[in-house]
């Protein structure tokens, strides 16, 4: 398990960049910043290398920011990977249709 | 010991009762017509003739009387009777303006004193009830009012008036008060100090509350009930009609019989003044049938309520009126729904989801209005899961919707975005391009 920052923000100009801009004065090094929108509010989720520091800076700045405990899963950069690890008879299933995020460490050279 | 304190008025036949408030209404035109000047030059501006009222409809045709007309009248411009009938006086605390007086001649007195003691009744009190007053004696009419009352249905009166709480539990305890009065914000604190003091309610001999003077919303009131373990009777009443007991809650605890031997209610709509269907909310509007010194025709009161249809299980005819939901202060007309903020606040309140901070945006869109509640959620609310918002979402509009009639759109907001203040003033932002007519 490795500890996300989640922050709920509405959807509105400028909160994104406030909430990156609060991050950045405290020093806090993001590795992934992903949303969930709808139509009047966004939950932003966040890796980054401090999440419990972060969520106090932003609740302090008037955020609401927590800490989330999420399921990290290694796969092979490779066609065909997510098929296999979602499926149903896979034991991963049950956490499937929370699936998040996707980050390449590192990418495949591109061949022409 | 009769369930009724008075069975052959509380119960008769409506027919019946109604026959008897047209002829009060004419006794009553007639009275403020001859004694009392504003009301001669009203009903002559009008056009009414106070002598020949056909129906209980004729009450239409006649003017309003307003709180400003008793203030212009101060302080005994709008005695019907000689001074020297005139046995007692109460008034408003003239906190908003100047003061309203109002007269009691002795009949007066004995019809106040029988209208509360029928709220006694329904609480199942009467000779054998000891009945604690907690409510300030002076010019306030509920102090007194709750008093003569209690005394009318021969209790036992013990005449505490408010303040030294631990004092007034000692007492409750020591004489066996069976029936408490009070404002719901006392009771509250009485039923808080007990567990203070670290007793329990098997110590009282307890049985009912009357409870009134101010606002109280449902969540309120459930908690009066669980923290007393007790009956609740809403006593409503304005000074200016007679003080508390001008209608009472029965043990069915859905709505407050209104004393219809003694006032005839109207229920209008604050804009129009058009009446309203059964079961809508308005402006409750109260002619004083018998009333001697300070009889009022039309008074508009600018309470919210409704009248609740159907007949009672208690077996009382008298029409039910619902708890007072707000005033037409603080009104909203909405696609011509009326909408209260405190119906708003009482969903909001039953959401343990979201803050008790609430405000609501009113905009035109094309036509139509629009409202949206912008809420925080609750700092312990999984917010990271879209999926338990869009569910909470969807229950608190499914609320709003049952208890307001209309579509409410939510907004959740970020914390503290939404200002905390004392007032409901704030609580309201209207930018709509036609604003209401109030």
């Amino acid at each position: 398990m490795i500890e996300q920052l989640t922050v709920f923000i509405q959807n509105e100009k400028g909160r994104l960049s406030g909430l990156c801009r609060t991050l950045a004065d405290a020093n806090i090094n993001m590795h992934d910043l992903f949303i969930a929108d709808t139509s009047d509010f966004g939950v932003v989720r966040v890796f980054c290398d401090t999440p419990q520091a972060a969520a106090k800076v932003l609740d302090e700045a008037g955020f609401r920011a927590s800490v989330t405990k999420v399921l990290a899963v290694r796969v092979p950069n490779e066609p065909a990977v997510w098929p296999t690890c979602s499926r149903p008879s896979n034991r991963w299933a049950p956490i499937s249709n929370t699936a998040i995020a996707f980050r390449v460490e590192r990418p495949r050279p591109l061949t022409f | 010991m009769s369930k009724y304190y008075q069975e052959e008025i509380e119960c008769m036949e409506h027919s019946k009762l109604e026959e008897l408030q047209l002829e009060r209404l004419r006794d009553v035109a007639v009275r403020c017509y001859e004694n009392i000047p504003l009301y001669k030059q009203r009903f002559d501006e009008a056009g009414v003739d106070p002598y020949h009222i056909e129906s209980l409809e004729d009450i239409k045709k006649f003017p309003f009387t307003v709180k400003q007309d008793m203030r212009d009248a101060y302080p005994f411009g709008l005695f019907a009777v000689p001074r020297s009938e005139c046995v007692r006086v109460h008034a408003s605390s003239g906190t908003t303006g100047q003061a309203t007086v109002v007269g009691y001649t002795k009949d007066d007195l004995q019809v106040w004193g029988d209208c509360f003691a029928r709220g006694i009744y329904m609480l199942g009190g009467g000779e054998d009830s000891v009945v604690q007053v907690s409510y300030g004696y002076g010019l306030f009419t509920g102090g007194l009012g709750a008093h003569f009352g209690a005394e009318a249905a021969g209790a036992m009166v013990v005449p505490m008036s408010t303040g030294n709480t631990k004092r007034q539990i000692q007492i409750m305890k020591d004489f066996g008060v069976t029936i408490l009065c009070a404002t719901p914000s006392y009771a509250l604190l009485i039923a808080d100090t007990i567990a203070e003091m670290g007793m329990s309610m098997d110590e009282f001999k307890l049985t009912g509350v009357i409870l009134g003077a101010e606002p109280c919303s449902e969540s309120t009131r459930d908690e009066i009930r669980r923290k007393l373990g007790v009956q609740y009777c809403d006593v409503y009443g304005l000074s200016e009609i007679m003080g508390p007991g001008v209608a009472m809650e029965c043990s069915e605890a859905n709505g407050l019989h209104l004393c219809e031997d003694q006032f005839l209610a109207e229920i209008v709509k604050p804009d129009t003044f058009e009446p309203v269907p059964d079961g809508e909310f308005g402006e409750l509007v109260i002619t004083t049938l018998t009333r001697q010194c300070t009889p009022l025709i039309r008074y508009r009161t600018r309470d919210l309520t409704r009248f609740i249809p159907g007949e009672c299980a208690c077996g009382r005819t008298h029409k039910k009126i619902d708890r007072i939901v707000g005033r037409t202060d603080d009104m909203l007309i909405i696609r011509g729904v009326n909408v209260f903020p405190s119906q708003i606040e009482q969903v909001v309140n039953s959401f343990d989801e979201i803050t008790p901070h609430y405000q609501i945006v009113l905009t035109t869109k094309g036509t139509l209005d629009q409202i949206e509640l912008r809420v925080e959620t609750a700092p312990d609310f999984p917010f990271d899961e879209i999926r338990a918002l869009e569910d909470l979402k969807k229950r608190l509009a499914a609320a709003l919707k049952s208890n307001l009639q209309i579509a409410v759109k939510i907004k959740f907001c970020e914390p503290k975005t939404i200002e905390r203040s004392e007032g409901k003033s704030k609580r309201v932002i209207d930018l709509r391009e036609v604003k209401q007519q109030n």
